[in-house]
């Protein structure tokens, strides 16, 4: 096919965001190091959900020893109990901080990927929402410990308020009078370090609603690791108490929480009006990236279509869609029951329905199974597969390169993603007299269209819709994962294909090339009907 | 399938451990917040002004005219007083400002914080706030505010008011990193320095 003439998933996808230079190393290295099965990088959102659940089981228990009318004291107290405290509070405050970490990383990697505009704008507007009401959770929390850290933030924070005209008595002189706040602050600071998670986990249900099979968890092994860690890092440097918050005092060094308040040694420095203007430009400009990320009209995604004549209303391509853009609707034309549709709110044109269809009559235009198979076959009837191994890389991952692996003696086909690939395209491949079949995919959980190499496995190996053929020698066909940025990876995957192809004699070549016409008696009864 | 190399899991742990040692170490290291030796004057003062206003009785006509809800016998017009508040350490001033009720329309009650840095030792503090409006004359007002629960009202907010002038002349000793806080003490109506809470 090389380099295509067609729709390309990432339209702009030559020019890559800058992020994208600085995390494909990072995620190739940890592929290297953990598998891509374990890479944290690419779990960024299921982390956070599990911190997340940390948090909530690690804070209830610890709600159970605060005491509104003696923060200070209270938390000690936790903070002094080697078996039920230190490392429980350790825990809660270091999952807060994980969560911190992850979020960064699931931000960088939604931008670099170009996943935040379309029919994500909603995850997207969702997640910085969730971000904020997280970080309002966390001030909210350190905030009830009152040590000097909690005191700071809570002087900081009211002084940013006060600078609004919406109370006539400025909150922070709460915090700087002869005494420490009332019981009822912290009480109320209490409820709303309780109630904000709760509110979390409704934003949290929105931020995926999209999506058809969310991951909210990490791989287990990766989860009860981490947990390990966690507890591992609070047993052997447990947190300790900071001094009592105390208005007659000004600390000249407090112990802060760098991933929550980063911004506190910048913003005292700051009047509250100039914070306001960067805390707010701050929001707008995220609320603004779904905007301005996405791509010029001339090149926008192209949403997939339904072909009714094609439809057979077998529902495969509403079941694999990871984006629940597709429903089956009654149809109106006489033929069987229901018809796909194509929502195209929902519709990011990750082209995986294109290769859940057996009569090939869904998929973006110029990405249908149809559309592949017509660009396939002339390289095929032109002898340009003959005893050649073939490569068909991601244009998100190992198709970047295709110059090393063409280097490497492989013929490189690209497709927008694995999950839009159709396995007939593979079947005529072979027919055209190709060695073997190396699928490259992007690794399983960095699939920009989500789902891509899951259903592609399943497709090539294990007859889901639309499957390979039985007549296909699966010997002969691979699906190895090699990810932007880690060309070794891509060519290890060949040399290992490569070797496998030896180690048994070719079968006879595959004759035709006319593979479609397995679609055909269908359509045909159903006319008759 | 297959993938390029198996996990190297021990590794990977160790590096991830690391990190979450670095991520633990980030979650408490110290903010330096003024490494110098000065201490620091706190001016926190949450005052009720007085009322500049004028009262007169309505005529049995005037009442008959209202409502029964609103039958107040005497009527008072008017605005909260200013308060000029001057505060200097050994005869330096620190601060000359008017000061006026909260709200919109500045009725609301006097809040003011203002805080100086002070080099450590002892300093001679003088802080005045003085009524800035002229009161009308206690006679006049009396004379119109009649009897019973209006007046008690009326005496009320007079009482809680902050009186027309307070001085605080005092020597403090002030360490560093510590603060001394002046406020204004509503039991006692006059403006005190504190370096400690006091027992409640």
């Amino acid at each position: 096919m090389g380099p295509p003439a067609r729709p390309r998933l990432h339209p702009d996808s030559g020019k890559d965001p800058p992020i994208r230079r600085f995390l494909d190393p990072l995620d190739a290295a940890l592929d290297r190091l953990a598998g891509w099965r374990y890479n944290p990088l690419y779990q960024s959102g299921t982390i956070v959900v599990a911190m997340l659940l940390v948090l909530l089981v690690t804070g209830a228990w610890l709600l159970l020893f605060y005491r509104v009318g003696t923060p200070w004291e209270s938390v000690a107290a936790i903070t002094a109990n080697p078996w039920t405290g230190t490392w429980v509070r350790g825990v809660h405050r270091f999952a807060s901080d994980a969560a911190v970490l992850a979020i960064l990383v699931h931000i960088l990697r939604m931008v670099g990927q170009r996943r935040t505009w379309g029919p994500r704008t909603l995850a997207w507007i969702s997640g910085v929402v969730l971000l904020g009401v997280f970080l309002l959770s966390a001030w909210t929390g350190f905030v009830m410990v009152w040590d000097s850290f909690g005191r700071a933030l809570a002087i900081e924070g009211a002084r940013i308020f006060d600078a609004l005209p919406i109370l006539s008595e400025p909150v922070g002189r709460t915090f700087v009078a002869e005494r420490n706040p009332p019981g009822a602050f912290f009480f109320f600071n209490l409820f709303l370090h309780v109630a904000l998670p709760l509110g979390m986990g409704v934003l949290l249900l929105l931020h995926v609603s999209r999506l058809a099979r969310a991951a909210l968890l990490p791989p287990r092994q990766l989860t009860w690791g981490l947990m390990g860690l966690l507890v591992a890092v609070a047993v052997l440097w447990p947190v300790t108490m900071a001094p009592q918050g105390d208005p007659f005092t000004r600390p000249d060094a407090i112990p802060i929480d760098w991933w929550f308040a980063f911004w506190l040694p910048i913003t005292t420095r700051l009047t509250p009006g100039i914070v306001w203007m960067l805390g707010l430009g701050t929001v707008v400009a995220l609320l603004l990236v779904p905007r301005m990320t996405r791509p010029k009209p001339e090149s926008a995604l192209l949403v997939s279509r339904v072909d009714h004549s094609l439809c057979t209303g077998c529902i495969q391509c509403s079941l694999d869609c990871p984006f629940t853009a597709i429903t089956m609707v009654p149809r109106s034309d006489g033929r069987a029951e229901v018809v796909a549709e194509v929502d195209p709110d929902r519709c990011v044109s990750c082209g995986i329905c294109a290769g859940s269809c057996a009569p090939m009559g869904v998929g973006p235009p110029g990405r249908t199974g149809r559309d592949q198979l017509e660009r396939t076959r002339p390289l095929a009837a032109a002898g340009a597969f003959t005893g050649q191994v073939v490569v068909i890389a991601c244009e998100q991952g190992a198709w970047r390169h295709r110059a090393e692996l063409e280097a490497a003696g492989a013929h490189v086909l690209s497709t927008p993603c694995v999950g839009n690939l159709h396995s007939s395209v593979v079947e005529i491949t072979i027919r055209g007299g190709a060695r073997g079949v190396l699928v490259l995919s992007c690794p399983p959980r960095d699939c920009h269209s989500r789902e891509g190499p899951k259903w592609l496995v399943d497709r090539l190996f294990h007859d889901r819709e639309a499957e390979l053929q039985a007549r296909v020698d699966r010997r002969r066909i691979a699906v190895g994962y090699a990810r932007s940025g880690a060309p070794a990876a891509a060519l290890e995957e060949l040399r290992r294909f490569t070797a496998s192809l030896d180690a048994f004699e070719p079968p006879p070549p595959m004759s035709g090339l006319e593979i479609e016409a397995i679609c055909e008696p269908v359509l045909a009864e159903e006319e008759a009907r | 399938m297959s993938t390029v190399r198996r996990p190297t899991p021990m590794l990977f742990w160790l590096l991830l451990a690391a990190g979450m040692m670095v991520m633990a170490g980030l979650s408490r290291a110290p903010w330096v917040v003024d490494a110098g030796t000065d201490g620091v004057l706190r001016i926190s003062l949450s005052a009720r002004p007085d009322r500049v206003e004028t009262c007169r009785a309505l005529s049995a006509e005037e009442l008959a005219a209202r409502p029964a809800h609103m039958r107040q016998a005497v009527v008072c017009e008017g605005g909260a007083a200013r308060y000029q508040l001057t505060v200097a350490s050994d005869a330096a001033a620190l601060l000359d400002e008017e000061v006026t009720g909260g709200g919109a329309r500045s009725d609301r009650p006097m809040h003011l914080l203002r805080e100086f840095p002070l080099a450590a030792g002892s300093h001679h503090l003088s802080v005045r706030f003085v009524l800035l409006d002229s009161l009308p004359p206690d006679s006049a007002a009396d004379s119109a505010t009649g009897t019973g629960q209006e007046a008690a009202e009326r005496n009320r907010r007079r009482s809680e008011a902050v009186p027309v002038e307070m001085t605080l002349d005092t020597t403090i000793v002030i360490a560093a990193q510590r603060v001394v806080l002046v406020t204004y003490d509503p039991q006692l109506r006059r403006l005190i320095a504190l370096t400690s809470p006091r027992a409640p």
